[in-house]
Parts: structure tokens; C-alpha cells; sequence
């Protein structure tokens, strides 16, 4: 990663991004998850970008996790595209990610911006590293005689790593680093050097580059417990630790081999505790706020040391509220407790105290029944969130932007992804930190609000390269061209003879040509491949450079224009290999293996045939099912943008259930305003056509083109052809019959009293004490298993609604977890301000509702005091949530995609891909996805509008080379591959009795192949005779 | 079963200036570090907070458990919310005099002995066992204890139960 940006930014200044200046051009800063998402989305439109991050590295936080639920794998690599996959890097992305489209400067600092859209000025400072990665070949020896141990960052200090080091060990190409601050500046490391890569007096390097739009996704800081009197026992007791350490201690590349040990002497752990809300929820420290991911990273980390310990072990998890607000967060808590045996205990802990072995001792109080109890455990995690970004003030102050929220990003009050500086967005966790799918999210939206703003500024996005008509080869024998790197100014690492190689290779049957340039990636030796290939006979060709992850694509690049199909190019790795070796052979064995390799290479490419892939024309209009906010919103985002949108709605009007419910917001929105002002703009948009009353009868096709039939409020059917769809259809409110629900005009829904107070016909004024329920049918088994994450918000907004009018009012809350995450904790702590009391309640010791006389009483258990309570309320209000509208089902049909086990529509990957269906060419979005709050509809709606453009903004996108197909003749139709495929990609079609594959849809993993029991699957290129002749090659050098 | 329409809701302003007490979420930070929840009967600042806001008038001016407290603070330190449940504590005990005298020759008459509820003189072998200096206390000085006691008698609740000092 670090080699590719040095190499373009040093040799290519003609092929700087801002070569054309009509083309768009965005920064985004911070390549974190958030700032690579937003930086790909806008990449697979077609526009340039480049990725900054001031860390040596790309994948922020996410580069430290091994494992996230509910899968407790790792699933990044799914956020590479999945159409057009040619121009991205194909492996997994906490090594590196390369695209075409993105330049990456890691280590790199913004310093300075200035101007406006369409011409920002950007100043950036490239920190040397003082290592050269263009000579580097990765022996290590530097690091062998590098006297300086400081503890190593990325595993949290729990390792230590010299002055001279690789910042993150899984990174590709992974280059060393010189930590000038650690650095004694001894010389050993200049001497030690076989190629003289390091230079201790390199300086840093300005750069100024002009952009269109900037994407600020610098992240936030994590709450360091060691700096307050916050739960004394950090960094004095090593077995307490961070929720990130123990992450650490989880990974096996953490320094523990993936073992759950304990810090202070290596012994296995059978105790472990979590504590909650370490540096979060805390007014008089001035972080009145929740960190929103900790109860599921504390969830998480305990069902994984359950899975990875060989021996029984106990978790607890000390919590206020369990905040299992997201979608399926619920039921994943349900598994911890139910599966594993995960201990939940309601208790703030008020600190820790260490026995003489190291373990840790908790003193608490179960709130079940009362007791005490003294307990010692082996490790305890601290679950600390958030702290705001590292350096707000200067970039604050760089970006003429107040910071507000406890040191946070502001963001406009509605759209979360803008700034308060025009062309200037914000995602990820900058504004307040997020799980993965908001990250992505929000992600999205920015790249969405980036291109629409270059839309509107005319800027264009880049076509795909047009190549030459390909040679035909098909009826040749395979010839082989051969270009070898002779490196960097001649330093081939000592112990390479290049002639003997050549000599060696030329040898083979199979290889016509060899040639020896000098630097075969750029400056002159780069021309002379390019004339090599222009001119050669061979109808294959074999690169043997350095660094085949970063230069395949543009080596394969000029192979193709020189009429080669890539197929039939290979770049051949002879540097890594070195780097491999060096340490088991002494230097002169490397000749002999580099020639192996390239053998086994030339065998590959022997066995090669073409490959051809298929252009996909993208019809270039949507359709958006459902007019409340998120479809309205994700219309007018597509039609800013030139698509033609038909927005289809089953009601007679537009607005959803925010136009027919929604009077007022927790945070003080005006969504009623607000929905007419959207509808205002789509009646007004003449791209945009709606069809209310509107029902769907069938919908076909695939990604480009779909065909939908629908039926239109004057009874007409309308075929509607399609590029991609969204679907928006919302959720609803949530009836109930529990509590006495419809025996008394006193008891109504939250939803109810909204519209009450907000009517008139409820008097405020007049409610002395009210009631509320949350909850109600929600998050328990045999009702809606999961969280509607708006009941908490709507009894809070409820509350101060009356309390407005009535400021003497009595409310009780009787709450389960209350899930005001994020800055939403705020509004929390104001209402038990205001006199609110919140009174907790267990599923199995719920509050009882009884209609005498027309009137609720209600009984209650307060869990503080012990004690039954009985209140005789004017008013009982019931939380009854959201739940999906049953319709979804015959939808879900229609368009063959999936449902949620409560109805909600099925994402493809509800951390990393959450707005993509696995069929290609349908998004979803707002509370057909889940229940969300009106800003994060919006949110959504813009991340949705942006993963449809991708596909939109061309006339056409490519499918990959290496896709799979099927042998009818000898298929026997069992169908195991169709229910392997992870993509969806596979369908047997009943017509013509066969399996087809969707080759837009296939990734080329290889499950079918592997699943298939008679080899009908087949991955193209990949076969059985290519792999035996590659290991025939490699096998005969090792019997020589 | 206690009737909610039967407590005093504004009882916290009748106990203390100090408002922020409404903030407290019972969250048990307080309770868990505190050394006197191991007394028998226990304090539990917590609960006390919760009764104060529910308005257990009856149940508060009872609670025995307020006089419990050793005067640490370590609930002041970490209370995430501001509550200040140890100034709570004292002002507990001052609420429950003001309202029931017969509180005042429980608690008069050990402060004006030795300037503290708590023996506290009698942990200085304790605090020699583990390494602490010897604190400093007004019973230690009787100079001082004497210039404290008639600093004390010209309180206004100690002038109001004089029956209770000898001269």
C-alpha cells in the first residue's frame, strides 16, 4: 500500500488526479472503514479519489478486529465491489485495497483547505518514513539490530516492537518504518541494510492538490481509562484491561496465539468480567453520552472467549442498560445468555481491587434479588467508547467549524453526513461512533452527497478504458513473452543473477522471448515493456517484477492495450519470495528459487486460455417502492443526479407513516415541515414519476434491466423497465392487546398520545400522572424478538411534551434497558432532571394493568426500593414499537429477496453490505431494512440512492473474468451448488431443466466447484490441468 | 403496595438544596464501593436517593441506615451523574433531625465527645497495622476538644438541648 502512492506520487506527476479537470475529484480523509467505503462507492461511480490517513496504515480500528457478530468472523473483504470487481483488489482487505479509481496516501496529514466546492484547495503533509519501500526488499535485519523496544500499538501494548517496524503485521506489500520519536538514531540499522533503503535524515513532503468535495472520516479517539480516577485499577493491575486489548489477547496475531490467557502470567483464564460504560454516561466528567457499540463488542468478545477457550469458562457482563438497539442486536444477546451462558448483571461497578495473584476482584450488588457478592476473576475488561477526535480543534479550526456535542463533529441537524462548510462531509464515527453497518451507512450517504454536488457542478465521472481488438490466439500454440524487473537502478537483492534466470527460462519450450528491463513499473523501463509488447510474437506474457499486488493491474493494463487478453498476463512475485526465504537459505539459493517460481508460472500461463467477461447495459432509470421519507428521499437523490425515478406508492399519498404519525422529534425536528417540503420537491422534479394507489403484480430480470409490472391508481397496468430498485416500504405501528389495551380511553400508545396532544384532543395540561410502558411486545420470545429502537426516543420526546404544559406532572417510566444511545443519552439525563422516574422492569416480573371503572391502575415492582407500587395514572401510555408490514412477504416474492424472521427485509450483510440485497441491483432502505429514527432514514435513503448509482451512472458494467459456469452434459441437476452460493448467483431454472448462472452476481469464490460431486462446476481459468502442470513444475525442481 | 398518589413528590427539595440529585439512574456505583453497605442494617445511597425522589417520606424519616455512613465519600468520587450521594447522606440526617427530635440525642452527644458519629479514634492501631500515619483528631487535643465544645454550645441546636451537656 505505502509503495503504491510513493511510486504514482514520484514518478507518474502526469498522472496525478487532477489530469483532467472535468472529471470529479474528492478527498477523503481517513481510511478507516467509513472513509474506504465512501472513497469506493465514489471510485465504482467513476470518479477520483484520493484516501489519506495519518497513520502508516489503511482499515483504522477494524484493522485490530479479527472477529465482529453476528457472524464472529470477519467479513470486510465484502465491502470490494461486487460488479466491476477488475478495477479493485481482489483479497482480503485488511492486508490493502487497490482501485484503479483510488489513489492512498497513508501517513499522510491534511494541514491545510481552502476555497470552495468545486475548487477546494488542499495542503497535505506526506510524513517520511525513512525507510525507501522502492529499494526495501523486506530482509528484516534492521529491525534484528534495531536496540529500541517500545510497545507496539497495534496489539495495544500488550507486545512490544523496535524503533525500525512493520506498523501492522498483515499488511501487502508490508514495508518497514522508522519511529523517529523511539529512534536513537544508533546507525546500526543504515549499516545492516543490504540495499541502503534507509535514509535517517528524509523529510517530510508537502503536497497540494485541488478537489471538488472532501470526505472527513478521521474517526474518534477511544476513552483512555489511565488517565482519570474512572475505576482506579488500570495500568496498575495487569489484568485489567480495554476492550480493545482483550481483543488483542483474542488475535492470533495478538501476541497471546489466539489463546484466552491472562496478562500477567500466561495462564489460561476460566473468570473473565466486562464492565460497562467505562468513560461513557457521565455527567459530572462532562461525556454525558452512550458509546452506542459497547454492549455488542462486550457481547461479542464474550460468546468468542466462550468459542475459543478449551476449557469451560464463566463471563459476566456488568451493564446499566443492555443497549441492544440495531437490528437482530436482540436476539444475539438472547443467544449469549441462552447458548454460552453469558451473565448479565445490572450493576455499575464502583472499582476493582487485585488479589496477590493478579486476579481481579469485583464487589456488586444483584439487583435480581438483592444480595452481595464478592467475586474474583482472571481478567477484567474495561469497555471503553468514545472520546472525540484526536486534534478537533485544529481540524476544526482548518475547517472554519465549530466543534459542538462534548467535542464532536456538528452535523446538520437532518443530514448527519454534512458539515457545516459547504462540500464538506463527514461519515463514520467523526460525528459519534458507530458499528460497522452505520459506518457504511453513513459511508455511503457521504459519497452520495460528494457526487451529487459534483453533479450539479457538471463534473463528469471517468468512462471505462476502451482497448484494442484482442490477437487471437486461440489457434496458437502457447508462446510465452518474458519481461523481467532488473529493480530500482540495478539493485537486484545480492545473490539474484537476472542472466542466469533469463537463461534458465529461455531454456523452456514454452517461452519464446525473454526480456531484462530496468523498472519495469515506470519511468523508461516502463516505456520499453510497453514497445515489447507492441512488438512481440508471444502470445502470452509473464512479468517478473516486484510487488505483484500493486502492479498486476497496471502491468496487465498495458498488456491489454497491446492486444493482450488479460487471461493470458501473469505478474510473477520475485521479490516477496525473497523476503520469505531469506531467512531459512543463505542469498545465493535465491537465483535457483526465483527461477522456480517463474516456472511454475510459465506452466500456469501455458495452461491458460482467454477469458472473456460481458458487458452488462445498465438501463438507466429506478424504481423506488414506497413514497414515505426514505423513498422520497432516495427519488430525489437518484434524479439530482440525471436517473429517471419511478416511485411507486400503494396509499393515495406520499409521506409514510412520518407524514401520517410523526409530530414532533426527540431532537427537535419539524418533520411535518419536513415532509412537505420533500414532497414539495419530488411533485416538482420532472424525473421523478410517482404512481400512488399503486399495487405490483410480477417483477423479472436482473441487474441492468428489470421488468415490473404494476397496476396504477386508474386501474391500469404499466410495464416498468428498470436498471435497479429500492426498496423503501417502511414499517408500521405496532398494535397490542397486552396491559388492557382498548378497555379504557385512558390507555393509548405512544403514537396515540403524539397525535393527541398534537391535535388538541388530548389537554396536556390536564395529565397529573401518566404512565408508560415500554416495550410492550417487543424484545420477547413469541412477540417482536427485537428492539424497535424508537420507543425509548418517543417516551422521552412524550414526556417533555407534557411536562411543557405541565411541568408538575408525575411520569413514570417503566423501562426494561433504556436505549437512548449515542448523544441521545443527553435527552435521558434531562428528563430524570426534570423529574421523570424511570423504574426498571424484568420480563418476568412485569407491570400489571386492571380497568376499574373505566380506569387503568397499574402495579409495578421498583427493583430499587423492593417494593410493589400502585397508581391510579390519567393517563397509560404503551411503547407498542414498529413492526413490518405483512406485505413485505408477496414482495419479498416478487422481487426474490429475503425476509428478516420478523418480516423486515434481509440485507446482504447487515454489518458490512447493509443497504445491498445479495441480489445485485436491489438496495433497501428506512424502516423496511428496521425501525430507525427520521435522521437516520435519511441517512440510509442517501446510502441506498449512492450503492444504486454505482450502477446507474454507466451505461453498462462488466462482469469478472473468473466466473463459474456449469457442464450441462454432466450436471445432475442436485442443485448442492445453488444452496453453497453465498451470492445468490446460482438458480435452477425449471423451464429448461438447468442451473444458470447469474455471472453478475457470481464472485468466483468457488464454493459451487468445490460443493459439485462430479465436476459440472467450474470456475473459468481455473482448472484441474492448469494446477497439476503448475505443481508438476514446482515438484521438479525440488527432485533436481 | 404503596399508593404512588400517597408520597410526597417534592420531599427531595425539603432534603436538600441540591438538586441534581433527580440525575441519579441507579446505576449502583455508590452502593458497590461503599464500605458501610456491609453494616448491619446496610446503607444503601442509592436507595436512599430513590426514596427521596418517590417522596417515602414515612420510610425516610425511619431509615436508621443514613447514620451508617463513615464519611469516605468514595460514592462522591465516582457518582457518574453528579448526585453528590454522600452530601445527600449528611443532609438526610439533618432533615430527619429537623423533623424528628428525638434523632437529635442519638447523634448531639457523641459529636460533641469527640467532634465525629464515628469513633474514628478507635481505628488508629488499624491504621498503624497497615503503614498509616495517625490522624490528626479534635480528641486527641483536649485544648482543642474544649474550644470545639464551646464552640458547639453556642450552636443553636445545642443551646435547644442543653439538658443533654453537663455544665
Amino acid at each position: 500500500m505505502e509503495t503504491t502512492e510513493q511510486k504514482t506520487t514520484e514518478e507518474q506527476p502526469t498522472e496525478e488526479p487532477i489530469d483532467d479537470p472535468t472529471i470529479g475529484t474528492v478527498l477523503v480523509v481517513g481510511a478507516g472503514i467509513a472513509g474506504i467505503r465512501a472513497a469506493l462507492d465514489l471510485a465504482e461511480t467513476g470518479y477520483r479519489v484520493v484516501l489519506t490517513d495519518s497513520s502508516p496504515a489503511i482499515g483504522g480500528i477494524l484493522s485490530k478486529l479479527d472477529y465482529q457478530f453476528p457472524s464472529d468472523h470477519c467479513g470486510m473483504c465484502k465491502m470490494l465491489p461486487v460488479v466491476g470487481r477488475e478495477y479493485a483488489s481482489q483479497y482480503c482487505m485488511r492486508k490493502s485495497l487497490l482501485h484503479d479509481n483510488i489513489k492512498i496516501l497513508p501517513f499522510t496529514e491534511v494541514t491545510r483547505v481552502d476555497g470552495q466546492p468545486g475548487a477546494f484547495e488542499v495542503e497535505l503533509v506526506k510524513r517520511a518514513r525513512h525507510v525507501d519501500t522502492e529499494v526495501c526488499i523486506g530482509t528484516g535485519y534492521c529491525a534484528d539490530v534495531c536496540p529500541v523496544e517500545v510497545p507496539d500499538a497495534f496489539n495495544q501494548g500488550l507486545t512490544k516492537r523496535k524503533a525500525v517496524f512493520q506498523p501492522v503485521p498483515h499488511n501487502l506489500p508490508n514495508m518497514y518504518l522508522i519511529d523517529m520519536q523511539a529512534c536513537t538514531r544508533c546507525g546500526e540499522c543504515v549499516k545492516v541494510c543490504p540495499v541502503d533503503a534507509i535514509n535517517l535524515e528524509a523529510s517530510d513532503e508537502s503536497l497540494t492538490f485541488t478537489f471538488d468535495s472532501i470526505i472527513f472520516a478521521v474517526g474518534c479517539e477511544l476513552y483512555n481509562p489511565a488517565n482519570t480516577i474512572d475505576l482506579g485499577g488500570y495500568g496498575i493491575y495487569p489484568n485489567v484491561v480495554t476492550s480493545l486489548e482483550f481483543e488483542r489477547i483474542l488475535s492470533a496475531s495478538g501476541g497471546y496465539d489466539g489463546e484466552v490467557r491472562r496478562p500477567s502470567d500466561g495462564k489460561p483464564v476460566s473468570r473473565i468480567a466486562w464492565l460497562q460504560c467505562v468513560g461513557s454516561r457521565n455527567r459530572k466528567a462532562g461525556r454525558d453520552y452512550c458509546s452506542s457499540i459497547c454492549c455488542m463488542f462486550a457481547l461479542k468478545e464474550a460468546v468468542l472467549a466462550h468459542e475459543k477457550s478449551s476449557s469451560p469458562i464463566e463471563t459476566t457482563i456488568f451493564y446499566m442498560d443492555m443497549r441492544t438497539f440495531g437490528k437482530d442486536f436482540y436476539r444475539y444477546r438472547e443467544r449469549a445468555e441462552e447458548e454460552y451462558g453469558v451473565k448479565l448483571v445490572r450493576c455499575r461497578v464502583h472499582d476493582v481491587d487485585a488479589m496477590p495473584d493478579d486476579s481481579v476482584i469485583v464487589r456488586y450488588l444483584d439487583p435480581k434479588d438483592g444480595s452481595w457478592h464478592r467475586e474474583t476473576f482472571d481478567i477484567v475488561v474495561l469497555s471503553t467508547g468514545q472520546a472525540p477526535p484526536k486534534d478537533r480543534e485544529k481540524l476544526a479550526e482548518m475547517l472554519g467549524i465549530a466543534p459542538s456535542q462534548m467535542g464532536f463533529f456538528p452535523t446538520h441537524e437532518l443530514d448527519r453526513v454534512k458539515s457545516e462548510r459547504e462540500g464538506v462531509f463527514m461519515c463514520g464515527s467523526l460525528t459519534g461512533l458507530t458499528d460497522i453497518g452505520e459506518a457504511m451507512t453513513s459511508g455511503s450517504a457521504a459519497a452520495s452527497e460528494a457526487s451529487k454536488l459534483m453533479r450539479s457542478m457538471g463534473k463528469r465521472h471517468k468512462e471505462e478504458i476502451a482497448f484494442p481488438p484482442e490477437r487471437q490466439t486461440a489457434r496458437e500454440l502457447p508462446k510465452v513473452t518474458v519481461i523481467l524487473c532488473r529493480w530500482n537502478e540495478g539493485k537486484m537483492p545480492p545473490g539474484v543473477d537476472i542472466e542466469k534466470i533469463k537463461e534458465r527460462l529461455s531454456r523452456r519450450s514454452s517461452v519464446g522471448e525473454v526480456h531484462v528491463v530496468d523498472t519495469v513499473c515506470r519511468g523508461p523501463g516502463f516505456e520499453q515493456s510497453k514497445a515489447i509488447l507492441e512488438q512481440t510474437k508471444g502470445n502470452r506474457v509473464l512479468f517478473g517484477a516486484c510487488l505483484p499486488y500493486v502492479y498486476r493491474q497496471r502491468l496487465k493494463l498495458i498488456a491489454q492495450k497491446a492486444g493482450f487478453n488479460p487471461a493470458l498476463v501473469e505478474v510473477e512475485d520475485i521479490r516477496s519470495v525473497i523476503q520469505r526465504l531469506r531467512k531459512e537459505e543463505p542469498f545465493d539459493a535465491l537465483t535457483r528459487r526465483v527461477g522456480q517460481n517463474l516456472d511454475v508460472a510459465v506452466e500456469r500461463l501455458k495452461n491458460s486460455d482467454a477469458l472473456h467477461v460481458k458487458s452488462i447495459p445498465i438501463l438507466q432509470q429506478a424504481l423506488i417502492v414506497g413514497a414515505g421519507v426514505a423513498g422520497m428521499r432516495s427519488a430525489l437523490s437518484l434524479a439530482e443526479r440525471g436517473v429517471q425515478v419511478h416511485l411507486l406508492e400503494k396509499s393515495g399519498d406520499l409521506g409514510g407513516l412520518v407524514a401520517a404519525k410523526l409530530r414532533y422529534t426527540l431532537d427537535g425536528l419539524d418533520p411535518v415541515k419536513l415532509v412537505s417540503d420533500i414532497k414539495q420537491r419530488v411533485w416538482e422534479n420532472k424525473r421523478i414519476t410517482t404512481h400512488t394507489n399503486a399495487e405490483i403484480l410480477k417483477s423479472s430480470g436482473s441487474l441492468g434491466r428489470f421488468e415490473t409490472v404494476i397496476r396504477n391508481g386508474d386501474n391500469e397496468q404499466l410495464v416498468i423497465l428498470h436498471g435497479a430498485t429500492i426498496i423503501a416500504t417502511g414499517g408500521r405501528d405496532a398494535k397490542t392487546d397486552q396491559y388492557a389495551y382498548g378497555q379504557s380511553d385512558q390507555i393509548v400508545t405512544q403514537s396515540e398520545l403524539e397525535q393527541g396532544v398534537s391535535s388538541g384532543k388530548l389537554d396536556a395540561k390536564k395529565l397529573n400522572n401518566v404512565v408508560m410502558i415500554q416495550c410492550v411486545g417487543s424484545r420477547e420470545k413469541g412477540a417482536h424478538e427485537y428492539c424497535s429502537r424508537i420507543c425509548c426516543a418517543a417516551a422521552l420526546k412524550n414526556s417533555f411534551r407534557i411536562l411543557s404544559d405541565n411541568p408538575e406532572a408525575r411520569i413514570v417510566v417503566l423501562y426494561r434497558d433504556m436505549m437512548t444511545y449515542g448523544f441521545s443519552e443527553q435527552y435521558y439525563t434531562k428528563a430524570r432532571g426534570q423529574g421523570v422516574m424511570f423504574t426498571n422492569f424484568d420480563l418476568d416480573r412485569k407491570p400489571s394493568v386492571v380497568v376499574d371503572n373505566g380506569k387503568p391502575v397499574v402495579r409495578y415492582f421498583d427493583p430499587v426500593v423492593r417494593e410493589e407500587f400502585e397508581t391510579e395514572p390519567d393517563l397509560l401510555v404503551l411503547s407498542t414499537g414498529i413492526e413490518a408490514d405483512p406485505s413485505n412477504r408477496a414482495l419479498a416474492e416478487i422481487f426474490g429477496v429475503a425476509l428478516t424472521p420478523d418480516g423486515f427485509f434481509q440485507e446482504a450483510d447487515s454489518k458490512w453490505r447493509p443497504v445491498d440485497f445479495l441480489k445485485e441491483g436491489i438496495f433497501v432502505a428506512g424502516s423496511a431494512h428496521s425501525p430507525q429514527k427520521l435522521s437516520e432514514v435519511i441517512t440510509q435513503a442517501e446510502a441506498a440512492a449512492q450503492r444504486a448509482f454505482t450502477y446507474l451512472s454507466r451505461g453498462s458494467v462488466t462482469t469478472a473474468r473468473i466466473v463459474s459456469t456449469v457442464h450441462d452434459a454432466i450436471c445432475s441437476r442436485c442443485q448442492l451448488c445453488v444452496e453453497v452460493c453465498p451470492y445468490g448467483a446460482r438458480t435452477y431454472e425449471p423451464m429448461e431443466k438447468r442451473i444458470v448462472v447469474d455471472e453478475a452476481a457470481c464472485q468466483g469464490c468457488g464454493l459451487c466447484a468445490a460443493a459439485c460431486p462430479n465436476s459440472a462446476s467450474e470456475l473459468q481459468g481455473l482448472h484441474e490441468k492448469k494446477a497439476m502442470a503448475a505443481i508438476d513444475a514446482y515438484l521438479q525442481e525440488i527432485s533436481l | 403496595m404503596i399508593n404512588l398518589a400517597e408520597l410526597k413528590q417534592d420531599l427531595y427539595k425539603e432534603v436538600t438544596e441540591h438538586n441534581d440529585i433527580r440525575y441519579c439512574f441507579n446505576c449502583s456505583t455508590c452502593i458497590s464501593g461503599c464500605p458501610a453497605s456491609e453494616a448491619n442494617p446496610p446503607l444503601l445511597i442509592r436507595n436512599l436517593v430513590r426514596k427521596v425522589l418517590l417522596g417515602q417520606e414515612d420510610a425516610l424519616l425511619d431509615d436508621d441506615s443514613p447514620w451508617a455512613c463513615v464519611t469516605c465519600s468514595k460514592c462522591e468520587e465516582m457518582c457518574p451523574m453528579g448526585v453528590k450521594p454522600f452530601e445527600l447522606c449528611l443532609a438526610i440526617r439533618r432533615w430527619q433531625c429537623r423533623n424528628d427530635e428525638t434523632r437529635i440525642p442519638q447523634s448531639l452527644p457523641e459529636l460533641f465527645e469527640r467532634g465525629y458519629t464515628q469513633p474514628v479514634e478507635k481505628a488508629q492501631a488499624l491504621r498503624a497495622s497497615v503503614g498509616l500515619g495517625e490522624l490528626s483528631l479534635v480528641v486527641h487535643d483536649p485544648e482543642l476538644l474544649k474550644r470545639f465544645q464551646a464552640m458547639l454550645k453556642e450552636t443553636k441546636i445545642v443551646k435547644e438541648n442543653s439538658y443533654m451537656f453537663k455544665e
